[in-house]
């Protein structure tokens, strides 16, 4: 273990190919930097096709990268003996049939190098860990995907790996599960594990993760901690201010505050949206707009949901606004 | 290793937990207890098959002719009387009926043979005058020992048996003592099979089990196999499942690999089942304990692995199990295609046409070809052109010589009369060099004849099961054409044969094999297990030694003669020589092992020998009175496809090979004379230039069923069971290793393939 990040990214690219002669491309990712320090909880957002799941399976040298490079744990992304130290839980996992909870902690377990021995030693407090302790015997044709998800956990924490890589892992779970496997990150990271997460559900991120990535259509739309990212997410709401003007009047009036959204409505009014704290906030903005000589028509106010910010910051419309 | 150790150890896990392994367990179970109650048993020979007499109407004569003599107390007599008045009658009106009616010929035998089936029970048959002119049998003698009122049922239908048949050999076909009866749940399912226990037991041993197994394993348990295992590599390819397989340290080449290594442990452990379970029931019902039995399952599991390649690649391509199956039978059906065309061209167009021996005459050298037409060297037109044609007769049945009787200044053969089957009864067939070889009709040969020779006066030699009869009379003498069933038995009117010797016959059965020394005229015979020396004196023969041979009785044999030194080859493959007259060994070697001798032949000078082997190799043995042996492979070309030799005048060996190109050899120095050497037909190209290179890349799975033949039997060349088993007859050759080389470099190369694919695919 060195001084190293746990990952480091940069300018890292990935184009698909298909076809028969390989002529058709598809960028899953392009030029993404960023690293990920040891004992974090990252999570890796984005929306389904964003780049998550190609992202994590670079990492882990399951596809090869077409430009840029990318390091775990200080070796070369896909290096055998980093794999050996990092645990993968991974999308729409599935355990082939024959298997018993047991069964597969050994062959996962023997695969990750640990000995039978170890893996006897360990299965058991882990499946336990897990919820899974009553039914180690049973065979996985009879789990419900909940239960399939946590052996999948157990399998990725059996070899007790520095870096754990988790794609969706309340995927399919019910709300004491959730809860259970943010409980787990928790301590894992109380443990000192570094855990990247790939998810798309906004709430579990901002529950568990000290840092946040978003990425859409292999792009990184940001990277920092959720308020960061997500500005007044919390505390804010959104001031809706109908107002008479030419639009670049308002949008020069507007210049100076953080992530505006202008609706034009008409040559002479536009409907502005902005992000605001308080009430002061509130009375600077009408300030302003007021400054520039701009009519005020309409007002009203509507809290931010955590949705809608993650939107905004994917550049992407939010659902239907209220008017006051 | 412990990665790749536990993806394996759960592929057997796999194979545990899955419905199919059970199933296709059950199956070999029901198989095997099907098989199980196989068996049989050996019975004393006594009744009488209509296909025991080889001349039923010739039997009744000689019974008639005995019973009408004034004088009493002959077996024909006792017999006759003792047949009812029904059956007499019946039999009696033989006469009557036409050759050519086929059915009522074949009824009457069948009457006849019930007719003395009915005498086998009589306690009264036995009559001690009718029977002291016939000399019984040690068999017979201890029965009637016993004393007839005292036998079993059993005892005494044998020896009534032996007391009808001794008088009357000629008409029976030999029969061993004991005979054979196939059995299920202990319940006869077979007609007695005439063989002996051990012949029958060879006979399962090396063609029944072979072919069972072949079918049983190679066939239905591969394709049960490949359809079986097809998915496990495509759902190794399960997106769910293989990113957590991908994450972990684990080479993917490797992994793959121990995925492959899973699938062919899955079919182990039914193969080792089923080769298991036959070996034990095969040991226990029939005796035959053959381990090498046990040896076909590494071999059906290579041969599993080998169709895996190709599955496991189409499955790592398209991830699909019904592309892996389908993938799999078209590269089945390619290696078949492939396989069965070299297999047709060979045995159609390249085999028969192969010449095998040469004669040679005064102006010219006459080939023999694998289906005994005969040819000879056309210097215009560098070609074989056919010589010695036979008048409507196939060349097969043609079957001694030809050989060349300076004396008669002609090619001499012998033509077997009717069907094998008929007793041994041959004619000459004759070409003499002023009608251009043209074939003509020869009188009979002595009864017995079994070879040729041609004597050190340019006269012809018959050598019979009695010793040696000379040919003196004119070869021109009409015959006359005896009709026997339907067969044409030629009988001679004259007697163009003389018996030479020896005073006391010699009592030869097949197998059994003779040869001249040209220069002194002294034959030398073989006969199993026992070699005998006809020194020549005053144009008679007489036995100057016999010496017991350390060989099974019923195994064929090669005699030359060289001088004072006689090489006898065996069907062991073992080449023994002896020092003549004394008979004393020599030498005894095994140049090829695995293979057996064809032909063997002696240099005019007596220097030398040379043996060519059925896997196509020739060896020179020195034959002088100090040559030490052992036989040396000779230094020609074409080793390992020669299918003759033979000494000229001059001692120069000329051997055959490429089917039909023949090189003339200087004695000694093994300098190149000249060749016979024919254009090769377009077949020929294509089979040399396009087949066989061809085959020889092409994978051969299917042809695995050689090795496993040659592991059964520890042989290299098999007796194509035609019923000849003289050592001259042509023999398959097994190539044992070359499918399993070619199989295996193809095995290597799909699974490098596979492994190149997945180690650079994304996934």
């Amino acid at each position: 273990m060195g001084d190293h990040a746990a990952i480091e990214v940069e300018e890292l690219g990935k184009t698909y190919r298909d076809g028969l002669l390989r002529r058709r491309a598809f960028a899953a990712l392009r030029g993404v930097t960023f690293q990920v320090q040891r004992g974090e909880i990252f999570g890796l957002l984005g929306p389904n096709g964003a780049g998550k799941t190609t992202l994590v399976k670079l990492l882990l040298g399951i596809v090869r990268t077409t430009q840029g490079s990318a390091r775990m744990l200080g070796r070369p992304a896909g290096d055998r003996a980093a794999r050996r130290r990092v645990g993968y839980l991974p999308e729409n996992l599935r355990i082939p049939r024959h298997h018993t909870a047991l069964t597969a902690l050994d062959l996962f377990g023997q695969m990750s190098g640990l000995t039978r021995g170890e893996i006897r030693e360990r299965s058991g407090p882990l499946l336990a860990s897990v919820d899974l302790a009553d039914r180690a015997h049973d065979s996985v044709r009879k789990y419900s995907k909940g239960m399939l998800q946590r052996l999948g956990l157990a399998i990725a924490l059996l070899h007790q790996p520095e870096l754990i890589f988790l794609d969706e892992p309340t995927d399919g779970l019910d709300p004491p599960g959730r809860a259970h496997v943010r409980q787990t990150l928790v301590q894992l990271k109380q443990e000192g594990k570094t855990i990247f997460l790939n998810s798309h559900l906004l709430q579990e991120v901002e529950l568990v993760c000290d840092r946040v990535a978003i990425l859409d259509h292999g792009v990184l739309k940001g990277l920092g901690t959720v308020e960061q990212l997500v500005p007044y997410r919390g505390e804010g709401f959104e001031l809706q201010v109908q107002v008479a003007g030419p639009e670049p009047a308002v949008r020069a009036a507007l210049a100076g505050r953080p992530a505006p959204r202008i609706e034009p409505l008409s040559s002479e009014q536009a409907m502005v949206h902005l992000p605001v704290r308080d009430q002061a906030d509130v009375d600077q903005c009408i300030d302003v707009l007021r400054q520039q000589g701009l009519s005020i028509v309409a007002l009203g106010r509507r809290r931010i949901s955590l949705e809608e910010a993650f939107l905004h910051v994917l550049g992407l419309p939010a659902p239907g606004t209220d008017h006051a | 290793m412990r990665p790749y150790l536990a993806i394996i150890v759960d592929s057997f896990r796999e194979a545990l937990a899955s419905r199919v392994l059970w199933i296709l367990l059950l199956l070999i179970t029901l198989i095997l207890a099907g098989i199980l109650p196989l068996g049989f048993r050996a019975e004393r020979t006594t009744a009488i098959l209509a296909r025991d007499l080889t001349d039923g109407r010739g039997l009744v004569r000689a019974l008639q002719r005995d019973a009408d003599r004034p004088s009493t107390g002959s077996p024909g007599q006792r017999i006759w009387s003792a047949l009812d008045e029904k059956a007499r009658t019946a039999l009696g009106d033989w006469e009557q009926v036409a050759e050519s009616d086929r059915d009522a010929m074949r009824a009457r035998t069948a009457q006849l043979a019930e007719a003395l089936n009915g005498l086998l029970e009589r306690r009264d048959l036995y009559d001690a005058s009718a029977w002291s002119q016939v000399l019984l049998g040690s068999e017979a003698r201890e029965l009637l020992d016993q004393g007839v009122d005292a036998l079993s049922a059993d005892d005494l239908a044998r020896l009534n048996r032996l007391l009808i048949e001794t008088p009357y050999l000629e008409y029976f076909r030999p029969q061993p003592p004991r005979q054979i009866l196939i059995t299920y749940f202990g319940a006869k399912i077979s007609p007695p099979i005439r063989a002996t226990e051990k012949r029958v037991r060879r006979v399962i041993e090396l063609l029944v089990l072979p072919a069972v197994i072949g079918i049983l394993v190679g066939f239905i348990g591969v394709l049960a196999a490949i359809l079986v295992t097809a998915p496990i590599i495509p759902q190794m390819f399960d997106p769910g499942s293989l990113s957590l397989l991908l994450s972990k340290p684990v080479s993917r080449s490797w992994m793959f690999l121990a995925k492959f290594a899973g699938g062919c442990t899955f079919i182990l452990i039914n193969v080792i089942y089923l080769v298991t379970g036959l070996w034990v029931i095969v040991g226990l019902r029939l005796g035959i304990w053959n381990a090498r039995l046990l040896l076909c399952i590494p071999i059906f599991l290579f041969l599993f692995a080998v169709y895996y390649s190709v599955s496991a690649l189409a499955g790592v391509i398209w991830r699909n199990a019904v592309v892996s199956v389908v993938m799999t039978v078209v590269f089945w059906l390619a290696c078949t295609v492939v396989g069965a065309t070299k297999s047709i061209v060979e045995q159609l167009a390249v085999e028969s046409r192969r010449l095998v021996r040469l004669v040679e005459t005064p102006d010219a050298w006459i080939a023999v070809d694998e289906s005994g037409a005969t040819h000879r060297w056309d210097t215009a037109s560098s070609a074989w052109q056919g010589a010695f044609l036979e008048g409507g007769d196939t060349p097969a049945s043609r079957v001694l010589g030809p050989v060349f009787a300076p004396r008669q200044d002609a090619l001499l053969a012998a033509r077997e009369a009717g069907r094998r089957n008929f007793g041994s009864r041959k004619s000459l067939l004759i070409g003499r060099r002023v009608d251009e070889w043209t074939e003509a009709d020869g009188p009979a040969l002595p009864d017995g004849t079994f070879d040729l020779l041609a004597g050190p006066q340019g006269q012809l030699l018959a050598v019979t099961a009695r010793g040696v009869d000379e040919l003196v009379g004119d070869l021109a003498a009409p015959t006359k054409k005896m009709q026997v069933f339907f067969f044409e038995i030629p009988q001679s009117l004259g007697k163009p044969f003389r018996a030479a010797g020896p005073d006391t016959p010699l009592q030869i059965r097949p197998p059994a094999a003779a040869a001249i020394d040209r220069a002194t005229g002294h034959v030398a015979v073989y006969s199993r297990g026992e070699l005998t020396w006809l020194q020549r004196t005053a144009e008679r023969y007489e036995v100057a030694k016999t010496v017991p041979v350390d060989a099974e009785p019923d195994q064929g044999a090669l005699l030359a003669v060289a001088g004072a030194t006689l090489l006898l080859a065996l069907d062991d493959g073992r080449v023994l020589t002896f020092a003549a007259p004394a008979l004393e060994l020599r030498g005894s070697w095994q140049p090829e092992p695995g293979s057996q001798p064809r032909f063997a032949c002696a240099a005019p000078d007596g220097a030398s020998f040379a043996i060519v082997f059925h896997n196509g190799r020739l060896h020179r043995l020195d034959a002088g009175p100090d040559a030490a042996g052992p036989p040396q492979p000779a230094p020609v070309r074409g080793q390992g496809d020669i299918a003759g030799a033979a000494f000229a005048a001059d001692n120069s060996l000329l051997v055959i090979d490429r089917i039909t190109r023949v090189t003339r050899y200087a004695a000694g120095t093994w300098q190149r004379l000249d060749s016979f050497s024919p254009a090769l037909t377009p077949l020929e190209i294509a089979y040399y230039y396009a087949i066989v290179p061809l085959y020889t890349v092409f994978p051969q799975p299917g042809e695995l069923d050689n090795t496993i033949q040659y592991v059964l039997r520890g042989e290299q060349t098999v007796d194509l069971g035609m019923g000849d088993d003289s050592l001259q007859a042509r023999r398959m050759r097994l190539r044992p290793w070359a499918p399993v080389r070619s199989s295996f470099v193809f095995m290597l190369v799909m699974l490098a393939l596979s492994c190149l694919y997945v180690q650079r695919q994304d996934f």
